[in-house]
């Protein structure tokens, strides 16, 4: 069978038709020559026996009166026949009585005795006739037939036969010939066509049709799905040309790799990004460009990717050959066909590394102080929690040590900031040799360092490292040619006897500090219960607070109004709260905030201030003083943030106030939302699909990923107080400030800068670019009825 | 089986006694009956008549074929003196033809219907059927025109056997 299935379906063709045909001449002959000498040896018995039956008869006579010689001559009468051979008669004793030979060659003797059967035919004829007179067999005639004629008939037959069958095969072949023009020629034709296609890629060729029968219905059908692919394919091509086009603008890098894991498509922005060039792309290549660092991330996202089918974003940095880094962002996914199986993987790859770059300058200005070198507030506020995490979990002690120097002020006003940065850098220097490496030791402010002490044994080892500080500290230092003696006054809180969060640490350590101060400078003292005392008006405020939120008349909202830094225009406000609990002094909120914050308090509070906001906002734009489009900012503390209640209670205060969603903004600070980020995202979103803007408070504080704050839907980033402060006293934080205005454009965010107090700090921030500003300068908080007077009178005046 | 013993003996060998001879001539008596065609009026007797005219040149073994039948009818020996006796005759043997005069034979003949039987060549003008010796076997001489004479045929066989036929008329 392979070897038939091999064949041409000419050959074929032809070759099944010539069989047949023989086939046919053989089996027809077969049957015609089988049934021929049936009948010939039939005719030929029934003569025989009809001429034995004569013999037989004319020999009763001769054999009754014993006359061999007479029935000798009766039996050559057989000799008619020439095919006769042998002729015998046998008496009654079943004796040979006469025989006669018709041959001279081969003469064979008469057998023995004749048998009862009639008639055998075997390799030749054999009569037995029985002789009767009246009734009584008296005798045997025995006569054999060659059939030597049959077989000569047999060959003139076959001489025959063989001369049809060629003449029929010579037929057939013509036939079959002229059948396989027929039908061969039209399926011939569609293989043509099909070839050409696939050869020239000609989707316009058709096959002929030559026939209205079944192959012409073949070609028809073959010529519709010709049309069919040819518009597919330009369909496709056009998709293609499209998709190429679209690839090849974009700023994007985007890849596509089969399942074999090999690359099969790059555009040009993926190798200017990746730094490969597009024929030497291949998986393995591109990995290993990889930052080591990055590179075990990125395996595993990939593999979770093929694994799984999760696709995935991570953040990565390409080593070129010239040492330089791009930083890039990967995105990938699945790629699925019409079938919904999976086929390859696509993604895409953007160039973040300016982002990056901005960042990582950023984070460097933002975590040491750029004088000493010493980490910074922020940085040290990290440490110490995690340090207190770090101690819950082993169950040991950390110290925590608050510096503040004596006569830095005096040192500064006399020999100048010169001589006093050198101080500072000095003391820094000692602070340093003095403590383990393993402890931190942070410029947290002006002449504040605060050492931070882990695992301590006993207030023993902490008095020990306190009177190494002191003694190193006080050493003469040289400034300007003068020999000066500087003094330290340090406060000392232990944790987790003192206080087991940051927070409480920090206020421990100061207040000890303070009465480090009080007892004549230069000594440490460690925080006691009697500085704890002053912690316990916590709980009373705590009281009142709860008092307040059902009074519902002890608070009241200010606005800060925040304007456009280029044409000054208002361009919405702050709410910021104010207490005043019955009968008692104002509450500052720097106060009571943190601990409504922390007993849960902040949710009713951040109800009360989001009501009266936006019943303000209703006011204002009823009597027509709002500007259009601006917007009241709410603070969102963290509490309020992961409050489930939170998007069903805003929804039903814009709805009962009838605020517009679009005029109102939320500040979430940047470390509530670090907390959880997915989550975060999340409520974000649902923020968002409200209509509801988001900015981000106290920016740059924290230390949030760039792949996060890509991912955060947030419109407005507000630079923290503390940047804007030192402008333009302090160059660092005036790069970060940059920094940040610099990043929030690349992300498409609008800024505002908190904490403004002169016109230095607002020529600075607009010649940076940033669009909005709030602070002293601009406006102080101010009462409802203040902020409509203030909105509405014509230019801020005392600006430039 | 009496034919078929007397064919097997004779075809072994001819014996050269008178018994033997009488035999055969006997056997070959019954069996030529059934070679002659009879006119129909002698197949409607009650009897196959064999008469004996004359002297018995079969030695007595005539007797055996009574019993035996020819056209299903009973074979009957008989003697006659004379040939108005033997007008009932099928078959009539005359040992010696001069028992009657040999014109006088062939005249009665004629239409009778009668088989006459002699022995030896010689007397073949005057009869239908001879048993002639020659060389030492029993052979037939046949007088064909007698007997379509006396309204009588033989079967062709019988002629093929036969070693002498006269033709024409007597």
């Amino acid at each position: 069978m392979p070897l038939l299935n091999r064949l041409h379906l000419k050959t074929k063709l032809i070759a099944s038709i010539v069989f047949t045909s023989v086939i046919a001449v053989m089996l027809t002959s077969f049957a015609l020559v089988q049934y021929d000498r049936n009948q010939e040896i039939e005719n030929v018995s029934e003569d025989m026996r009809i001429l034995a039956a004569i013999i037989a008869n004319r020999s009763t006579a001769a054999l009754i009166f014993g006359d061999a010689r007479q029935a000798e001559s009766n039996l050559k009468a057989l000799g008619e026949n020439p095919n006769v051979v042998l002729a015998c008669i046998y008496d009654s004793g079943k004796e040979v009585f006469a025989y006669h030979h018709f041959t001279h060659l081969d003469q064979q003797p008469c057998p023995s005795e004749p048998l009862d059967l009639a008639l055998s035919i075997d390799t030749a004829i054999e009569i037995y006739e029985p002789i009767e007179l009246d009734g009584l067999l008296i005798g045997t005639l025995y006569m054999n037939l060659s059939l030597d004629w049959l077989a000569q008939r047999w060959r003139q037959q076959l001489l025959f036969i063989s001369l049809v069958a060629g003449l029929v095969l010579l037929l057939a072949m013509v036939i079959a010939k002229y059948l396989q023009q027929i039908l061969v020629r039209p399926i011939q034709h569609i293989a043509t066509t099909a070839r050409n296609i696939t050869e020239k890629k000609d989707y316009s060729l058709r096959a002929p049709v030559g026939v209205k029968d079944e192959l012409g219905d073949m070609a028809d059908v073959f010529n519709t799905m010709l049309n069919k692919i040819e518009s597919e394919t330009l369909r496709l091509y056009s998709s293609e040309e499209k998709f190429r086009q679209l690839s090849a603008l974009s700023p994007v890098g985007i890849f596509q790799i089969n399942l074999q894991h090999e690359i099969t498509y790059v555009n040009s922005r993926w190798s200017d990004i990746t730094g490969i060039n597009h024929p030497l792309a291949n998986l393995e290549l591109w990995l290993n460009r990889i930052r080591i660092e990055d590179r075990r991330r990125t395996l595993k996202a990939w593999s979770n990717l093929i694994q799984n089918h999760e696709e995935f974003v991570v953040e990565v940095g390409f080593e070129k050959e010239d040492g330089d880094i791009t930083w890039a962002i990967i995105e990938a996914s699945v790629l699925y066909d019409g079938k919904g199986e999976e086929y390859g993987y696509m993604g895409a790859i953007s160039d973040i590394t300016d982002l990056k770059n901005a960042q990582l300058q950023m984070e460097n200005l933002a975590f040491y102080d750029p004088l000493t070198g010493l980490s910074n507030r922020r940085l040290f506020k990290d440490r110490l929690n995690k340090a207190v995490a770090e101690s819950k979990r082993r169950g040991d002690f950390i110290a925590l040590l608050f510096l503040d120097l004596d006569q830095f002020k005096r040192i500064n006003d006399s020999l100048g900031h010169d001589a006093g940065d050198q101080l500072l850098v000095e003391i820094a220097r000692r602070l340093e040799h003095s403590v383990r490496e393993t402890d931190t030791v942070s410029r947290i402010g002006g002449d504040e360092f605060t050492v931070l002490l882990s695992d301590i044994d006993s207030s023993h080892g902490v008095r020990h490292i306190a009177e190494k500080i002191l003694t190193g500290l006080c050493k003469p230092i040289m400034l300007k040619n003068q020999e000066i003696i500087n003094t330290v006054s340090i406060g000392i809180t232990l944790a987790p006897t003192d206080g087991d969060d940051a927070n409480t640490l920090m206020r421990n350590a100061d207040m000890a500090m303070y009465q480090a101060k009080a007892m004549g400078r230069n000594n440490y003292q460690f925080f006691s219960e009697e500085m704890n005392k002053e912690m316990m008006g916590y709980l009373e405020i705590e009281k009142d607070l709860r008092t307040s939120i059902d009074a519902d008349d002890e608070f009241v909202i200010f606005y800060q109004p925040k304007i456009d830094l280029i044409n000054y225009r208002v361009i919405g406000a702050e709410a910021l709260i104010r207490w005043q609990p019955k009968g008692k002094d104002m509450v500052s909120p720097d106060r009571f905030i943190p601990i409504a914050e922390e007993s849960g308090l902040i949710v009713p509070i951040g109800k009360y201030v989001l009501r009266h906001a936006c019943l303000q906002v209703r006011r204002m734009m009823d009597t027509k003083i709002w500007p259009k489009g601006a917007k009241v900012a709410v603070n969102l503390s963290a509490r309020q943030f992961s409050d489930p209640g939170l998007i069903s209670s805003m929804k039903e205060i814009l709805e009962i106030t009838r605020c517009p969603v679009d005029a109102l903004e939320l500040e979430i600070t940047e470390s509530t939302l670090m907390d959880n980020v997915e989550s975060a995202i999340l409520t974000m979103r649902k923020i968002q699909q409200m209509g509801i803007s988001i900015a981000i408070d106290d920016f740059g504080t924290g230390y949030s990923s760039l792949s996060y704050l890509k991912r955060f839907p947030i419109d407005v980033l507000k630079v923290d107080r503390s940047f804007v402060t030192d402008i333009p006293n302090d160059l660092s934080d005036m790069e970060i400030t940059a920094a940040v205005i610099a990043m929030a454009h690349k992300l498409n965010l609008k800024v505002v800068a908190e904490g403004i107090e002169t016109q230095e700090q607002i020529d600075f921030l607009r010649s940076n670019r940033c669009e909005y500003g709030q602070g002293f300068l601009i406006a102080r908080p101010m009462s409802a009825s203040q902020l409509e007077a203030y909105i509405q009178q014509p230019l801020k005046v005392g600006l430039r | 089986m009496l034919v078929l013993s007397l064919l097997a003996f004779a075809s072994a060998g001819w014996v050269h006694a008178d018994l033997k001879t009488h035999q055969i001539k006997a056997a070959y008596l019954y069996q030529i009956s059934k070679f002659v065609f009879w006119p129909a009026s002698r197949k409607d007797l009650a009897q196959f008549q064999v008469c004996q005219y004359g002297e018995d040149s079969y030695g007595g073994t005539l007797d055996k074929m009574t019993g035996r039948n020819v056209f299903n009818q009973p074979v009957v020996i008989r003697r006659v003196d004379g040939l108005d006796e033997a007008e009932g005759c099928h078959l009539l043997l005359l040992p010696d033809a001069n028992v009657v005069p040999s014109d006088q034979l062939v005249s009665w003949v004629k239409g009778k219907g009668v088989l006459t039987v002699v022995d030896g060549a010689d007397n073949l003008d005057h009869a239908m059927v001879a048993f002639v010796l020659e060389n030492q076997r029993v052979r037939l001489h046949i007088n064909l025109g007698l007997a379509e004479q006396a309204g009588l045929s033989f079967a062709a066989n019988l002629l093929e056997v036969a070693s002498h036929i006269k033709r024409g008329a007597p």
